[in-house]
């Protein structure tokens, strides 16, 4: 499961990462409660231009998964990844892969 | 009028605001109330795009609205744009839902759209305390905690008057709770205009209405019955002299017709067809639909209209529209039905662009009730 949504978001991102100047780019992962899910979203932001919030995939909240899923997405991308929703200790597992 | 023998029960029709908009804040870990983000439908491989919600902060700080276009957004980094997910909202819709059983019966909880529900709390709400109030807050609160979503609630004597109370009273008011019991009908609902501000009254309606020098509730409701049936149709007729005097019989485990005044489904083909093939298929798939769901409630319907939206440029997200009605001689099956719709479609389509295709069925009667008489005490 985790490395099909690894692949997924590394997939989705290669279509909508395209290096244009003054922009800039993050992976979003948000704890959802409602749905006990994780959200990944990928934000596109340039001066001047709307920003774009682009859903790519969701997968069961369980932090190793999460872990699997974010380990597959920074072997292609070092963009940064924003966590919310999530605990002190969770934040802190997930620290050496968010940095 | 006599509301003696009216039903006096305790409904809150409870509405999400801004719900597509909302529901995709949420799930980002946004505010849905200060986050300014608009889900726009995009045209894929042009520049054209449809908003299909706005957040509340979106429509305050941009002036945006429900469909607008991408043209008319703002180029502006703080808004956030996202696609639409219709599966998410269906899903939150249905956990909402879920949510109100916790408060009423199964038999107390109407869906009545993807953001809006129907709940008698007749029987519950003195659990929660003095007034209805608790059980409001209490609801809210609920919805609030479990899914972050902010709700806006018309309460009423009626279903009818709940709905009212939500369109007409919730606005303004700074809870978002609107109130409205047949006291308050003369003062709150009769001077209301235009028409079209009223749940149920499309610009058609609101047109002949007007020609007939009929401006207000007000005015319908100090209109001889017998005249607004003659000029508008005997069900039309009574369900809008109903309204205007805040009348609304139903029950939720068995809506009246008269509380739905046609039944319709359209398609919307997000980059417009030519193609007569694919607009043939989509017209029977589209009167399918609308005609089971005719059936399902045993209703019987008299007419059968047939709109096409025509894409007169890319850019033109709106369109213009044509439609034709043919009344029903006797009960149709589905059969004859949609060869009347087909008869239409020829007569309106001549190979233009179409955007949007509707079938709808109206004058609905059930076979076997009688009709509501409003002039007739109720037993």
């Amino acid at each position: 499961m985790s490395t099909k949504i690894g692949q997924q978001l590394v997939s989705r991102v290669n279509q909508y990462f395209h290096r244009l100047p003054e922009t800039r780019y993050h992976l979003s992962v948000v704890n959802v409660n409602a749905d006990q899910q994780y959200h990944y979203f990928f934000y596109i932001r340039r001066r001047g231009v709307s920003t774009r919030s682009l859903p790519l995939a969701a997968e069961p909240a369980k932090i190793d998964l999460l872990m699997d899923s974010l380990s597959i997405f920074r072997q292609s991308y070092q963009l940064p990844i924003i966590l919310t929703g999530f605990s002190y200790d969770e934040q802190r597992r997930l620290h050496q892969l968010t940095r | 009028m006599n509301y003696q023998h009216e039903p006096h029960g305790l409904f809150l029709v409870v509405d999400n605001k801004s719900f597509f908009a909302s529901v995709e804040c949420t799930v980002r870990g946004l505010d849905p109330l200060t986050t300014p983000l608009v889900v726009l439908r995009e045209v894929p491989h042009t520049a054209h795009g449809l908003v299909v919600a706005a957040s509340p902060m979106a429509k305050k700080m941009f002036h945006l609205h429900n469909r607008g276009t991408k043209s008319q957004l703002p180029h502006d980094d703080r808004l956030i744009i996202v696609p639409p997910r219709m599966e998410l909202y269906e899903k939150r819709n249905q956990q909402i839902n879920e949510l109100f059983l916790k408060f009423v019966g199964k038999k107390e909880l109407l869906p009545y759209s993807i953001d809006e529900s129907i709940l008698d709390v007749s029987h519950h709400w003195k659990k929660y305390g003095p007034s209805v109030d608790s059980i409001v807050k209490a609801i809210r609160q609920e919805i609030y905690q479990q899914l972050g979503l902010i709700t806006t609630v018309g309460i009423g004597d009626n279903p009818l008057l709940a709905k009212l109370a939500l369109d007409v009273v919730a606005k303004e008011q700074p809870d978002s709770v609107g109130r409205l019991q047949y006291r308050d009908i003369p003062a709150k609902l009769w001077p209301i205009h235009p028409l079209t501000n009223v749940w149920g009254i499309g610009k058609q309606t609101a047109a002949k209405l007007n020609s007939l020098g009929i401006h207000t509730l007000g005015d319908i409701a100090h209109t001889d019955p017998h005249a607004l049936q003659a000029a508008m149709g005997k069900v039309r007729g009574t369900s809008l002299y109903a309204t205007a005097w805040g009348i609304d019989r139903s029950h939720l485990d068995d809506p009246r017709p008269h509380r739905s005044h046609s039944i319709s489904n359209s398609h919307v083909i997000t980059e417009g067809s030519s193609n007569e093939h694919e607009l043939r298929q989509t017209l029977a798939k589209v009167g399918q639909s609308a005609f089971r769901r005719v059936e399902k409630q045993g209703l019987v319907p008299g007419n059968i209209s047939v709109s096409l939206t025509f894409q007169d440029s890319p850019e033109d997200f709106h369109g213009h529209s044509v439609s034709k009605t043919r009344n029903f001689v006797g009960v149709p099956d589905q059969q004859s039905a949609l060869a009347i719709a087909v008869r239409l479609f020829n007569q309106l389509w001549h190979g233009e662009d179409v955007r949007i295709v509707f079938v709808g069925f109206g004058n609905l009667q059930r076979l076997t009730s009688e009709q509501l008489d409003l002039f007739a005490p109720k037993e």
